[in-house]
């Protein structure tokens, strides 16, 4: 495999194995990509990249949901943008990530970028005339981006922060941004630039190195700049450049760079849009304003973006695959530094970003309510998540069935559902259960959501060494001596193989 | 798709002004989904030289607006007026 680069270099890998669908005919941004990418996502057909963009320069391009995985393989793309095999199983992924993790990679600074071969400034800095944002799902507010690295600096010291929110094109030079307080910029903007008065230079940076898009998204701790992960992630420093019209650093790699300032005290209508839960949210509401002073991109730029309201189940997407490829692999990491014996932790597919699974251990009474609350309190994951569920280490986490029968088996129904209580702290205000008092305000970023953990302690209780018991009763279990003879007489008796009835094509509920 | 959109928000809250025949000040979406301030006209009826506009609603599974609305922009109001400035808090963060 070639070393991947750019997102280029990844989509080249994904059409030498037959996964990229190259879009010849002129396609709408308003409805017409998302639809096509929203179909490929349900299908989990070839990725599609869109090569004529009505309204848009020749060589303009996007493609959508490039890294999203498939089921019961959510990992397989990213994996294979990072340089992986995209055929490794789940558990070997994570171990490679881990330990890629735990070696940080500073960035280099380097005079010149690709991500500048042309600049626009001024009144030329004029979003809709150069990046081909797309109208995403009907009924959403405007035109979004919604897979993008946004960049800011910490004015008290040398952290940068890398981090990817939904933003709204409001007009041609102005886009509104879901800033919740409680994430790491959105912190920066309103609790130190807004609260002294200061603009917060910004860039947004699109496409690119596919590692600077993953790490965006990741739960690294305040005070440590993501592009060092990055880094860690491809093995090799990723390359920065300064920007053009503020002392940011971007990566040279990006397919279009949005610089831009956000001044304090301004907002402008923001939503609704259709989010990664599978719901249009709203309301519309003030965000953030980024007042956009530059754009700058690559020639034949490509734009990734995401079908995030495909929602969970009926497809994946790039969100729901990073939750699991990229997220809880991290929260994984940092669980185990400190000791606890934590074999995985994943969301299901079905509703990953809304509850996490952790299988593990248990070594002593106690154990579980430790770390079910360390993890519900992880920020981050925290403004997202709010079920945990925690079963055995043996558990397969990657078969709802089974996870549900652990639930139902070991969970008491009245000691082990465990409610934290609600309270007032940094929460996304994106859940379908939350009434509009939940959901807070953003119009000064101060207000805080309520939010409301809870864990279930679906592990074994009463455990006995000696017996190894209680066991688990399987075809196996029950006839160890047995089954070899069964196996090999089952069919002389007439005996008929395995079926499932929904695979038939009768319902099992309609 | 209609060439021009309008929020709930501004439908609700210009509702005593709509059909009367009043100027209203509001943010319109032309077709490039680009959103400006204007001054214009609104109905729920037909309005002459005017165009009917797609209500952009709150989201989520509480709301939606099946009247039609209809309006005619008169005038293209200043972009700025779309920026909404708030006081500044200084935040106690200890």
């Amino acid at each position: 495999m070639e070393k991947i680069k750019d997102i280029r270099d990844f989509l080249n890998e994904l059409d030498k194995i037959g996964e990229l669908g190259q879009v010849e005919e002129e396609v709408h941004w308003r409805l017409e990509m998302s639809g096509i990418g929203e179909m490929s996502n349900r299908l989990d057909d070839k990725i599609p990249l869109f090569n004529k963009i009505k309204g848009y320069p020749e060589g303009t391009r996007a493609t959508s949901d490039p890294y999203r995985g498939s089921h019961g393989a959510l990992h397989r793309r990213i994996a294979l943008s990072i340089g992986m095999d995209p055929n490794i199983s789940y558990y070997d992924y994570v171990e490679e990530f881990v330990d890629r993790l735990n070696h940080p990679i500073k960035p280099i600074l380097v005079d010149k970028g690709e991500c500048q071969e042309i600049v626009h400034t001024g009144e030329d800095a004029n979003i809709f005339k150069h990046i081909p944002v797309p109208y995403i799902q009907d009924g959403d507010g405007g035109r979004y981006i919604d897979i993008c690295t946004i960049i800011a600096k910490d004015p008290d010291s040398d952290w940068n922060n890398w981090c990817n929110y939904r933003i709204m094109v409001h007009s041609r030079n102005k886009m509104g941004v879901l800033f919740t307080s409680g994430q790491q910029t959105a912190n920066l903007y309103y609790f130190k630039y807004e609260g002294r008065n200061q603009p917060m230079p910004v860039a947004i940076a699109l496409g690119g190195l596919p590692a600077t898009s993953h790490v965006a998204g990741m739960p690294i701790p305040s005070g440590v700049s993501e592009v060092d992960y990055a880094g860690a992630m491809i093995q090799e420093p990723v390359e920065l450049v300064k920007a053009v019209t503020n002392d940011l650093l971007v990566p040279t790699s990006a397919e279009f760079v949005i610089e831009g300032v956000m001044l304090p005290g301004e907002r402008v209508d923001e939503g609704p849009f259709g989010e990664f839960l599978g719901y249009i949210h709203g309301p519309r509401r003030p965000a953030p304003v980024i007042r956009v002073q530059a754009i700058t991109h690559r020639k034949n730029p490509i734009l990734p973006f995401s079908v995030s309201g495909g929602g969970h189940g009926e497809a994946t997407t790039y969100l729901s695959s990073e939750f699991n490829a990229l997220l809880t692999p991290t929260v994984l990491n940092s669980v185990r530094k400190l000791g606890f014996p934590v074999k995985a932790i994943v969301g299901p597919e079905t509703n990953s970003y809304a509850s996490v699974i952790i299988a593990t251990k248990v070594p002593y009474k106690g154990y579980v309510k430790e770390l079910a609350e360390l993890i519900a309190a992880v920020p981050g994951p925290s403004m997202y998540v709010d079920l945990y569920w925690v079963v055995d280490e043996d558990v397969d986490v990657s078969n709802m069935e089974d996870v549900w029968e652990e639930i139902m088996l070991k969970a008491h129904p009245v000691k082990d559902w465990h409610n934290f209580g609600e309270r007032e702290a940094p929460r996304s205000p994106l859940n379908i259960y939350q009434t509009a008092e939940e959901k807070g305000t953003l119009r000064l970023g101060a207000t805080v959501a309520k939010t409301c953990k809870c864990y279930i302690d679906a592990t074994t209780k009463e455990w006995d060494e000696k017996t190894k018991g209680p066991r688990r009763m399987e075809f196996e279990t029950l006839y160890p001596a047995y089954k070899d003879w069964v196996e090999k007489n089952r069919k002389d008796y007439g005996l008929p193989t395995y079926k499932d009835f929904r695979h038939e094509g009768i319902p099992w509920w309609k | 798709m209609s060439d021009y959109g309008v929020t709930i928000q501004d439908i609700k809250r210009i509702t005593p002004m709509i059909g009367s025949g009043q100027t209203v000040q509001m943010e319109v979406r032309n077709e490039n989904w680009e959103w400006s301030p204007v001054e214009a006209l609104v109905s729920f009826e037909p309005i002459e030289d005017g165009a009917e506009a797609e209500v952009v609603s709150e989201g989520g599974p509480v709301s939606s607006f099946e009247k039609p609305v209809y309006i005619k922009i008169l005038k293209q109001l200043d972009s700025e007026s779309v920026v909404k400035k708030y006081d500044i808090v200084s935040y106690d963060i200890s």
